[in-house]
């Protein structure tokens, strides 16, 4: 999805600079991005000892700890590299500052495990580092390398963070109502952990026994299964999907800068269809 | 008296969770060993008890498990599986459990204000329902950086205070001897009860003093010496 972003936001904004084609910077941006996100997945999936990932076995289920922390420092490493390589300051500073990001959100997300004092203005943040960043920086470097003025970047910018932002709460929204054949891994995975997100943010306002099933880390037999159900009928799941409608919507205005296209329609499906996986 | 084995309670402060069982109200059960060679117990009377008397009592509730069955249990090892070796742990803690009630029905020394000198000395916590879990465990660093040993409780009466110590690992640290102490006061109020009164918790190598500072009254709540106390007397 997100180099297919790159290539929209390119596209659309490219007609507002009176480009009429990809330039070679674009189609490496996207490269980059997918790089720099795939390694992220490798690392991840050995920080939460995954095994499954979309249905599949993960790289270190597959080949060891040691070629998933290899793999993913070389992808990293190659992705600085090329980026280094287009030349654009900017640009360049933009990305840096992602790895950074995804650094500080896994942190954040390890030292808040099973605290049932998160709030919204935690985890908001917390996505942001963990997914939006990436893609904001994604679309607003496409608009960059598209060469159009400063306030259409930051609209772009804009449209990648609300995106980002809305992708992450419907992935999370999606751990509690999925089951494992369609998640491809356990449902119900991230509260197993201690990881906290909006659903259970939500609920936890409304429903004190979740507080202490969590505070448990979850040691009676059934308590997940009932924190899962708490959750539902604490309205977490409800109000989780209108956070995510609500960026959603920001997102979509922040493409009005853009000019009618079948691009700027693309990306309005994009926004549309992330959510579409909630409905 | 026969011979039957007391099964050695394991030292569990270093294992914090892992044979956690969550109760309804968080009770704390303690079994201390007396660096003297007494061994003592459990939640609201103290009492001195030899090793006739542990024959005795185990006779009593061990009648299914004779020695005959223990070494049955041993043969059979290899093809126990995970699940089963876990009732086995349940049910052993439930006997363990059992046994401390029963000896605090035994205590002989009905008002042990009036003998403190039975659990003065210095004491070793061997058995504990606590857990330290959710986001306290977060913040004490225990999923990742901390390792937790032994708890020790100085118990001085003829100047009414305890000194509890809490030794831990930070191995990212190179750390081998950290300690947590904290020391309170106690003050005799009735025949069978005492007040205590905290004075002070601090943390060796000072170093660490600044990273948990911040988390000092989780580290407090934790392992709060009131409740120890009130396990001797």
């Amino acid at each position: 999805m997100r180099p297919g972003l790159v290539f929209l936001v390119s596209r659309a904004t490219a007609e507002l600079a009176g480009l009429k084609e990809l330039t070679t910077e674009h189609r490496r941006l996207g490269e980059i991005i997918e790089m720099i996100h795939t390694a992220s997945l490798i690392h991840d999936d050995v920080l939460d000892e995954s095994d499954m990932r979309r249905g599949k076995e993960t790289v270190h289920e597959l080949f060891g700890t040691r070629v998933a922390v290899l793999a993913g420092d070389f992808m990293f490493a190659q992705a600085s590299w090329y980026l280094a390589n287009l030349e654009n300051l900017e640009v360049i500073k933009l990305i840096s500052q992602v790895i950074k990001d995804f650094a500080s959100g896994e942190i954040k997300q390890a030292s808040s495990l099973f605290d049932c004092d998160v709030t919204l203005d935690d985890y908001l943040p917390k996505s942001y580092y963990k997914t939006a960043s990436l893609v904001a920086a994604s679309t607003k470097g496409a608009a960059i390398f598209s060469r159009v003025q400063t306030d259409v970047t930051e609209q772009m910018y804009e449209f990648g963070k609300n995106l980002g932002l809305s992708f992450q709460v419907v992935d999370d929204i999606l751990d509690f109502t999925q089951s494992s054949e369609q998640l491809g891994k356990p449902a119900g995975s991230d509260l197993a952990k201690g990881n906290l997100t909006a659903p259970v943010i939500f609920a936890l306002e409304k429903v004190p026994r979740l507080r202490e099933i969590i505070e448990s880390e979850f040691c009676e037999e059934g308590s997940l299964e009932e924190a899962i159900e708490l959750v539902r009928e604490g309205g977490g799941i409800r109000r989780a999907q209108e956070l995510a409608r609500e960026k959603a919507d920001d997102a979509l205005k922040n493409l009005q800068c853009l000019p009618q296209s079948g691009f700027r329609s693309a990306l309005e499906q994009m926004v549309m269809f992330n959510l579409e996986r909630i409905d | 008296m026969s011979s039957n084995k007391l099964i050695q309670p394991p030292s569990t402060t270093a294992s914090l969770g892992a044979i956690s069982r969550r109760r309804g109200n968080a009770k704390m059960l303690f079994s201390f060993i007396n660096f003297n060679g007494k061994t003592l117990s459990f939640s609201d009377k103290p009492f001195r008890l030899r090793p006739m008397f542990i024959g005795k009592v185990t006779e009593q509730s061990f009648s299914a498990s004779s020695p005959n069955e223990q070494e049955v249990v041993e043969e059979e090892e290899e093809d126990i599986t995970v699940s089963q070796i876990k009732e086995e742990l349940y049910k052993a803690l439930e006997e363990i459990e059992s046994l401390v009630k029963l000896l605090e029905c035994r205590n002989p020394t009905p008002e042990p204000t009036g003998e403190l000198d039975k659990i003065g000395g210095c004491w070793k916590l061997v058995y504990s329902t606590i857990t330290v879990l959710g986001s306290k465990r977060t913040k004490l660093g225990l999923r990742d950086f901390v390792s937790l040993g032994d708890l020790l409780q100085q118990i001085d009466i003829a100047q009414g205070k305890t000194v509890h110590v809490l030794k831990f690992d930070v191995r990212g640290l190179n750390l081998r001897d950290g300690e947590f102490r904290i020391v309170a006061n106690f003050k005799i109020i009735s025949k069978s009860s005492v007040e205590i009164t905290y004075e002070s918790s601090t943390i060796m190598p000072d170093q660490l003093m600044n990273i948990f500072k911040k988390n000092m009254n989780l580290c407090w709540e934790s392992s709060t010496p009131r409740d120890y106390l009130r396990s001797h007397i």
